[in-house]
């Protein structure tokens, strides 16, 4: 009996876990697909994802603890002493789960930032002109914000109020890109949680320059705050 | 006091309230005296200055909330259209129709459903929300102390009502759940 419950045991954690990498797949391609559907509304497809991680952990990862205890627990416990080992196993692959969807989150919303952004981006990439001379005006591309455009020809100062979508460009949608691009010293940052005091400080650190170097890239106009702005992460963090 | 654009934490928190709760923008931009780009440069900054804050003292988040709840400070002391927790009483009047409102934005967001159009749909925008969250997370608080004679009394009671319009919320959109692994059994 022993074997033949482990076995079943086994057979069902790999097939969950299977299943599971299999939605998370498909959970990303749905994600992304969402912005065609609702005419690149970011929020929207923020809300796709969430709902999909809520998902995912109620008919899997939940799946796995309830059907420990609702039905193998019991008759592990009726057959033998080696129920412990058996529910270790199912915590684990649960806890495995868990950290394997806050990094698919991550990603997930990173590269769902990426093509938002690749779509509000063109939204600026046409002429605007002067409202005095009617001369065109160059506006600062990488300005998510309403500002100031003195005219070269007439030297009449404009107010240029950008559309929402493109001001959301500003907000959220930077912030998950510079992550996904700092992706590599996130995961050092998650391993190095497990280690020495020292050794995670200096790899927070690290994944905060690259972070804010990356966001940097993207806003500019934030590069003279880097080092008060990585200096505020880092407390946050430790 | 430390001002951004000659705008206090105050009048930024009380901006961002009275903003959440259906001030114009332009109303607010001819209450502070700011043109749209200095208004946008202002919000920035104190968005990162606010990070700091918080960083060094969490009280700033509580102080941050208060006045989004309550946004009358400095200018907008008596330019407010914003509505006190009284005021809006009647949209939840008691503790019950709070957590059924609660559940319900809070499992639709769960489903993928937008939770701001389930408050509109109880005539509630977000900035109302958030004044009413600070109202019941008080009375919460009272209701839920532990140094009570009746703690163990009420505690029951909240939590009944806590899983009765969990389930129902549950129920009620349960259709829009996929099963993603129903053929997956032990």
């Amino acid at each position: 009996m022993k074997d033949e419950l482990i076995t079943r045991w086994d057979a069902f954690l790999q097939k969950m876990a299977a299943r599971f990498e299999a939605s998370l797949l498909q959970g990303e391609q749905a994600v992304l697909d969402s912005l065609e559907e609702n005419n690149y509304d970011y929020y929207a497809s923020l809300r796709t994802l969430m709902a999909i991680r809520s998902q995912v952990d109620a008919s899997l990862i939940r799946k796995i603890n309830d059907t420990w205890q609702q039905q193998v627990e019991p008759l592990m416990r009726a057959d033998g002493d080696y129920w412990a080992d058996e529910s270790f196993k199912g915590h684990q692959a649960a806890d495995d789960m868990h950290e394997r969807m806050s990094l698919w989150q991550y990603i997930t919303e990173g590269r769902l930032a990426e093509k938002y952004y690749g779509h509000a981006i063109q939204l600026i990439n046409r002429d605007f002109f002067c409202t005095q001379c009617n001369a065109p005006l160059q506006v600062k591309k990488d300005f998510f914000m309403a500002q100031y455009v003195a005219c070269h020809y007439c030297a009449a100062v404009n107010t240029f109020e950008p559309e929402t979508k493109y001001v959301t460009l500003g907000w959220n949608v930077v912030d998950s890109m510079s992550a996904l691009y700092a992706l590599q010293e996130y995961g050092e940052m998650l391993k190095a949680r497990s280690l020495n005091p020292l050794a995670y400080e200096q790899a927070v650190r690290k994944y905060y320059e690259k972070y804010f170097d990356e966001r940097i890239k993207l806003l500019p106009h934030t590069a003279h705050t880097r080092e008060q702005d990585i200096e505020r992460k880092i407390k946050q963090t430790i | 006091m430390e001002k951004i654009n000659g705008v206090s934490f105050e009048e930024y928190a009380a901006a961002c309230g009275n903003l959440a709760q259906g001030m114009p923008e332009e109303t607010l931009l001819q209450i502070l005296g700011l043109e749209k780009p200095v208004w946008d440069e202002t919000l920035d900054k104190w968005n990162v200055r606010l990070g700091d804050l918080m960083t060094e003292d969490m009280n700033y988040a509580t102080k941050y909330g208060e006045l989004f709840a309550n946004p009358k400070a400095g200018r907008f002391a008596g330019n407010t259209t914003a509505a006190t927790a009284e005021e809006l009483l009647h949209l939840a009047p008691d503790f019950e129709t709070y957590q059924k409102i609660f559940w319900h934005q809070s499992v639709a967001a769960e489903h993928g459903v937008d939770p701001v159009s389930v408050l509109e749909s109880y005539g509630i925008d977000i900035g109302k929300w958030g004044v009413l969250n600070m109202h019941y997370i008080s009375y919460q608080n009272n209701l839920l102390d532990h140094t009570k004679p009746d703690y163990a009394e009420k505690y029951e009671r909240f939590t009944q009502v806590q899983d009765k319009w969990r389930s129902h919320f549950e129920g009620h959109y349960a259709d829009q759940k996929s099963d993603l692994s129903g053929d997956i059994n032990f």
